[in-house]
């Protein structure tokens, strides 16, 4: 059975304009001649969710010598100035090949928001330090009490001298165990709508006083943390903008993470590995991609995601001529994530037993594993992070109804 | 006291509310609290024995009651309470099928009697490579020999297999023929290797080459193991079933709370209704799981081979139509803890998983339906 999405890798006709078909054979030439196999290989295997800090790095430094590392970001700033579709399609091109997301906590959030609204001090000084992931950033807004009403946090910052001393606890923060620095919400004030006490800060988490806990997920893997703050001193030219408008700048950077909650290719990717699963699985004595059953159930879902892929180009296509909508954001972020866990469920359906075994040192008996358990499991949190999926609708009818 | 139902002529009605039963589920919930993740051998196995547990699994003339209804029963209170244990294969599965087999055969005999009071417990090998259950026509192969036979088997995480005292493992002789070999833990330790389920279930492949075993080793063959087989895979399905109702009514009830206590935008979630309707649908997918166990049960013992496997393949679908959608709506309701592996939310999602893929997803269970 033939990939339906394959023929959407750009060769499909009329979607592409010949400089960008070019563009992506120059992405794919250079992916396929300077992506470490190993790396690429730890992706494919499905065993690493997260990519490793080290694949990362790795692949951040090969992509720098390239002028690539920051490619979401203007020329102004060390970027190479992607249009909205070479970006997706760099993006499209790197993650079928299986080369490891770079850390977007830094690329695509803290580093717009300094953009916008830093000092001209905290550009100099953090912008490049993200390129080369001299700094590798966690984000910092979730709190026990504070999930989906994010405005109600209470992790207080007060004023001392030229110090905000901070207290509290954030919660679910991805990556801070391997982080160096952590964009946070806290609150200065406590008067008025709580919205307006709400200030930016960028902390060290070498600063004494912050204690990292690792919080295990239900696919047995450590990916996010408790982060606690006690008489943690903040120096104030870590503050972003003015005191109070954090959250003007949070929603900026929240409208950033959904709209660059694309990923298409590692949609393509997951599917490739979908396919080969159904393959080399045998059920019933025959193989999984022969079972009526099942082929209609893939076929459907390669359907879904050509034509996610599709709404996904038209809506770049329409941002790129000055047409955006605000619908376009929570729709994305919703397609994107239930296509993510559809693929993933129907991994887990295409193993079936032979997935079973949980994270098995030795899969002699049981190859190829590939973690399709693990990764369903894990795969959960998509329609929960970013906004969850109930809020992005909110969101959406909120937009359409009033 | 014991709670084990009194000794009845006739099983109760499918859906008929029985107080015998009721009592035995009631008494069987309270005595496990705090139960789950602990050792089952030492901690839930005299427990469940004092209540009659698995003696009511024993046919009528030795006191037993209810068949796969009381299994059922059994199956869906410990699932609901976290419990991953051998009840279901060894107590509702295997020691009922070795209990249909007539043969004058002593040490079968002990067997038995050791199964029906709980002093051991036997699993049976269902899976080899292939993702479903090879039982009629298995690659291990049983071959003759002076005095006896040589099996080469390769068997695939079997269910407690490096707990049980007993395996059952499903076998072809050269001829083709279907038959069932019995292991012995004890002689086979060397022949299992070690692996943890999803779910946290303790399994084990299983490798033999030409190893040895008597005549009295293979206990069924040709007919009669094929009649032993399919019911074995019926009644585990059916147990299964029961167990992911359990897991999913924990799922639900655990949602309900949740949505009721956990406040964002200063009032509780259960005050969204976009949520109230998705639980009142996740309640619904629940009754129909209910329904369909109660009659996958009534059916092991009731009906004959084909409408038996029928009835459970339907019901089957049913019911893992519904644990998938339970278990994602639950952790989905709760937001980021719903991810995070300390809750019991995770391990019952984890749990419906595993039993939603014993047999295949809910499309295996549809072929088999119509098949
Ligand atoms: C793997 C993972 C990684 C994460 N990484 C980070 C991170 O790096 N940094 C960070 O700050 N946060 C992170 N988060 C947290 C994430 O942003 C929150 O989980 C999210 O905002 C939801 O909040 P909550 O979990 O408290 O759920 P709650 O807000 O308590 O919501 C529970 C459920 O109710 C629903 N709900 C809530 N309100 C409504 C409503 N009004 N109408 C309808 N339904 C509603 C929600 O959609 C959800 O299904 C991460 C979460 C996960 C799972």
């Amino acid at each position: 059975m033939k990939m339906t999405i394959g023929t959407l890798g750009g060769t499909m006709k009329g979607l592409f304009t010949p400089e960008e078909q070019a563009f992506r054979e120059e992405v794919r030439a250079f992916v396929r001649e300077n992506l470490p196999p190993d790396v690429a290989e730890r992706l494919k295997s499905g065993s690493h969710p997260v990519p490793l800090r080290s694949d990362v790095q790795r692949w951040t430094e090969i992509l720098h010598k390239r002028g690539w590392a920051a490619y979401p970001w203007p020329k102004e700033y060390g970027g190479p100035g992607f249009t909205p579709v070479e970006r997706y399609i760099f993006e499209d091109e790197c993650a079928m090949a299986g080369a490891p997301e770079l850390v977007p906590f830094g690329l695509k959030m803290v580093g717009p928001v300094i953009m916008k609204y830093g000092s001209d001090h905290q550009k100099a000084y953090f912008l490049p330090r993200i390129v080369r992931l001299e700094h590798f950033w966690c984000q910092g807004y979730s709190e026990p009490g504070s999930g989906s009403d994010l405005a109600s946090l209470r992790t207080r910052a007060v004023l001392k001298g030229d110090r905000y001393v901070v207290d509290g606890q954030k919660v679910w923060t991805t990556s801070a165990h391997e982080a160096d620095w952590i964009f946070c919400l806290v609150r200065t004030s406590t008067e008025g709508k709580p919205q307006n006490g709400i200030t930016f800060l960028l902390i060290d988490l070498r600063t004494p006083g912050i204690t990292i806990r690792p919080i295990i997920t239900i696919d047995g893997r450590h990916e996010i943390n408790e982060v606690w703050f006690e008489n943690v001193e903040v120096p104030v030219e870590n503050r972003v903008g003015e005191e109070g408008k954090g959250w003007t700048y949070a929603k900026y950077l929240l409208e950033h993470e959904r709209l660059n909650f694309g990923g298409m290719g590692f949609c393509k990717r997951e599917l490739a590995r979908l396919h080969e699963m159904a393959r080399t699985t045998m059920r019933g004595g025959k193989r999984v991609i022969d079972d009526p059953l099942f082929r209609t159930r893939l076929a459907a879902l390669e359907a879904e995601l050509a034509t996610i892929d599709l709404t996904n180009l038209r809506f770049l296509r329409e941002a790129q001529a000055g047409r955006q909508s605000a619908l376009h954001a929570p729709v994305l972020k919703i397609m994107s994530s239930e296509m993510q866990q559809a693929i993933s469920e129907l991994q887990l359906r295409a193993l079936g037993t032979t997935a079973l075994p949980f994270m098995p040192s030795d899969a002699a008996t049981n190859r190829p594993h590939q973690y399709a358990a693990e990764n369903y499991c894990n795969m959960r949190k998509t329609t929960i992070y970013a906004g969850s999926n109930e809020i992005q609708r909110n969101i959406a009818a909120k937009g359409l109804l009033g | 006291m014991s709670a084990r139902p009194e000794a009845q002529a006739a099983a109760p009605l499918a859906f008929q509310p029985d107080e015998s039963l009721e009592t035995f589920s009631d008494m069987l919930a309270r005595s496990i609290v705090g139960k789950a993740g602990k050792d089952w051998r030492t901690e839930l196995w005299p427990t469940l024995a004092e209540l009659g547990a698995f003696a009511a699994l024993a046919p009528e003339e030795r006191g037993g009651y209810g068949g796969a209804h009381t299994a059922a029963i059994a199956c869906r209170v410990l699932a609901q309470a976290g419990i991953v244990s051998p009840f279901a294969i060894s107590a509702a599965t295997v020691a009922r099928a070795l209990a249909q087999i007539d043969r004058a055969d002593e040490r079968l005999g002990t067997i038995v009697r050791s199964l029906e009071d709980s002093a051991a417990v036997a699993t049976i090998a269902l899976h080899e490579e292939d993702a479903l259950p090879s039982l009629l026509d298995p690659k291990s192969v049983l071959v003759r020999d002076a005095g006896g036979y040589r099996l080469t088997a390769r068997k695939r995480m079997v269910a407690f297999g490096a707990e049980a005292d007993w395996m059952l493992v499903p076998v072809r002789s050269a001829a083709g023929g279907t038959g069932i070999a019995l292991i012995e833990r004890a002689k086979a330790m060397g022949a299992l290797k070690p692996c943890t389920l999803i779910d946290g279930t303790p399994a084990a492949d299983l490798e033999l080459t030409e190893y040895p075993l008597r005549e009295a080793d293979v206990l069924a063959t040709g007919e009669e193991a094929r009649r032993l087989l399919l019911w074995m895979a019926d009644a585990f399905a059916a147990a299964q079933c029961a167990e992911s109702v359990g897991a999913m009514r924990a799922l639900v009830n655990t949602t309900a709370e949740y949505l009721g206590t956990r406040k964002q935008f200063g009032q509780p979630l259960s005050a969204n209704q976009a949520l109230r309707h998705r639980f009142v649908d996740m309640e619904i997918m629940l009754a129909k799981a209910e329904t369909m166990a109660t009659v996958a049960a009534a059916a092991v013992d009731a009906e004959d081979a084909d409408d038996r496997r029928r009835i459970v393949a339907t019901a089957r679908y049913i019911v893992t139509r519904s644990a998938w959608k339970v278990s994602q709506e639950a952790l989905q309701m709760h937001g980021a803890i719903g991810m995070a592996n300390e809750t019991p939310l995770g391990r019952y999602f984890k749990r419906l998983l595993a039993l939603s893929l014993w047999f295949g997803d809910e499309d295996a269970s549809l072929n088999a339906a119509f098949a």
